[in-house]
């Protein structure tokens, strides 16, 4: 199937630009600005010194054509690492700017945002969505509550590196990437799923369950959904309870919408979302025009944890919430009875109560 | 050597015998992997209608509740209900798809009045135990959709493997009949929020 609607659409992230207060606008894009600036003068610099550098590297030629080859080389390794570096500072001081004002923009006031922490291996490997090698890493953590629903999500990479010597004893390395990309965790909505079900994009034969491999697969009505994608339980039963015609929808739009492999799993109350082959900016980007450019970019990157949240209907509570309100009305009702006060009392109890809940 | 002993004809006659003893091994493998998928299916088809069997009566059991609860209130929704509690006996052992569905259209009318009665009664929506019991419904309303889908998608296979040939040889053999679908009038999808 085509992909031919992909990320938020424009109306969208203007009207989340558009609900930006004015004075945190402005500070917004002070800041964008100075990242600009700082990555401007970086690459200045790069300019200058690459110059230097490259120009001081033609000097061996005086002396020997291989001291200006590898005078060359250092040179061109050192304008790298200070175009990196620079660009890293301007990224770095608009993450701890912007990033986490933008998130709670978008998620409200319960977002935030931490570009140095992400999910522990032991969560990594506890999942069971793709293989863990000997390399890790994870950053860009996001934390919220969409709805009254809450989540996490961050930025993971996990690989294995192997080292191996040839016949005549030289040393290859070789590096494959199991996963790079973005895993989000959210509370489930309030149906209850016995052991897990795993609804993983189709590669072609290429993927498979870790849990259930290649076998426990379910096909649903829906063609092109059976096409898109393999659904793993060991209750064919609970797969057709939580795949409901409208959640097979919402998995299709999904896949039209979001670049990346997509893995879903439900389990233990939790619905997790892994994306491989996509991860999240949420920094400076050069290639923005200014700064509003870069705070759109920003909020692309966030509005589909939204989103899922929406067309996956994980806030859906059944009736549960009508049943505490009622629950609560009574026992309130009680409480003011017996406590023979004007009900300021029992309030209190209740508020309490409810923020236990 | 073995081919001078035998001769060029009898060496054909034994490649013949192997090719038409691999042909038949091959027939008996197919026939029999045939069989046992229209048995397997056969086995997953009760499954699943057991599966529409326990939901129904779930279903039911909680209408029941839900009526007994708004009896004093749905004095004009009184036919529908009074219907509902007839069937306390429950569901008949062996009901056909065709029962269970004409089952489950009775249960939706009832559910239907059962909410013209909250409609109409607020008293109804503050009644905790009331509004526990909806919610179950709610529940079990969906595990019965579950349920309906599930014997739908195995019977649309079964009935695919009855009449496609060469599948239809062992079919027709074993006298294997199609199985009926349980017809139920689809809830009005809702729709999916694509914006985003």
């Amino acid at each position: 199937m085509a992909r031919d609607l992909v990320g938020p659409s424009d109306e969208n992230v203007k009207s989340i630009l558009n609900g930006i207060d004015q004075e945190q606008k402005d500070k917004l894009e002070k800041v964008s600005a100075e990242s600009k600036n700082i990555y401007d003068k970086s690459k200045k610099t790069t300019i200058i010194v690459g110059t230097i550098l490259i120009g001081l590297s033609f000097l061996g030629l005086f002396v020997d054509t291989m001291v200006f080859v590898v005078a060359l080389v250092f040179a061109i390794i050192i304008t790298i690492a200070i175009y990196g570096a620079g660009q890293g500072k301007a990224n770095t001081y608009f993450k701890k700017n912007v990033t986490d004002d933008l998130v709670k923009a978008v998620l409200g006031p319960k977002g935030n945002y931490q570009s140095n922490q992400g999910w522990t291996p032991t969560f990594i490997s506890g999942i069971k969505l793709f293989r863990m090698g000997n390399i890790y890493s994870t950053k860009d953590r996001i934390t919220g509550e969409i709805d009254g629903v809450d989540f996490v999500v961050a930025d993971v990479t996990s690989g294995n590196k192997t080292v191996t010597y040839d016949s005549k004893g030289n040393r290859r390395e070789h590096t494959t990437y199991y996963f790079q990309g973005v895993v989000a965790e959210y509370e489930f909505n309030s149906k209850k799923v016995h052991g897990s079900l795993e609804i993983r994009e189709d590669e072609g034969g290429a993927g498979y369950s870790l849990i259930y491999g290649r076998k426990d697969n379910v096909d649903f009505e829906d063609i092109a959904f059976n096409k898109d994608f393999n659904v793993y339980t060991k209750d064919k039963l609970q797969a057709f309870y939580i795949m409901t015609p409208q959640f097979i929808e919402a998995f299709n739009e999904i896949k039209r919408r979001i670049p990346g492999h997509l893995i879903f799993s439900i389990q233990d109350g939790r619905m997790i979302v892994a994306i491989n082959g996509t991860h999240n900016n949420l920094g400076y980007s050069a290639k923005s025009k200014d700064a509003n450019a870069a705070l759109e970019s920003i909020i692309r990157e966030i509005l589909p944890y939204k989103w899922f949240v929406d067309i996956l209907n994980l806030d859906q509570d059944f009736g549960q919430e009508a049943v505490r309100e009622a629950k609560l009305a009574s026992l309130k009702s009680k409480l003011d009875s017996e406590t023979n006060k004007n009900g300021e009392e029992s309030d209190s109890i209740i508020n309490s109560i409810k923020e236990e809940l | 050597m073995f081919t001078s002993g035998l001769g060029t004809g009898g060496l054909i006659a034994i490649v013949i015998v192997v090719i038409v003893l691999i042909l038949v091994i091959s027939i008996i493998g197919w026939w029999i992997s045939t069989k046992n998928k229209f048995l397997r299916y056969q086995v997953s088809i009760e499954d699943a209608a057991s599966g529409i069997d326990i939901a129904l009566t779930k279903r039911f059991d909680l209408l029941s509740k839900m009526f007994d609860i708004t009896k004093g209130y749905a004095k004009h929704e009184k036919d529908t209900l009074t219907e509902v509690i007839g069937m306390r006996a429950g569901i008949p052992k062996g009901a056909t798809a065709k029962d269970l569905s004409a089952i489950n259209t009775k249960l939706d009318e009832a559910a239907r009045s059962i909410n013209v009665a909250i409609e109409r009664y607020p008293d109804l929506k503050a009644n905790t135990v009331f509004l526990e019991l909806q919610a179950s419904s709610r529940d079990a309303e969906e595990h019965l959709q579950a349920a309906r889908r599930m014997f739908n998608s195995n019977v649309k296979i079964y009935n695919q493997l009855l009449l496609v040939f060469p599948s239809s040889i062992v079919a027709n053999h074993y006298h294997y009949t199609k199985s009926d679908f349980f017809e139920a009038q689809d809830k009005k999808r809702e729709d999916v929020k694509l914006s985003f």
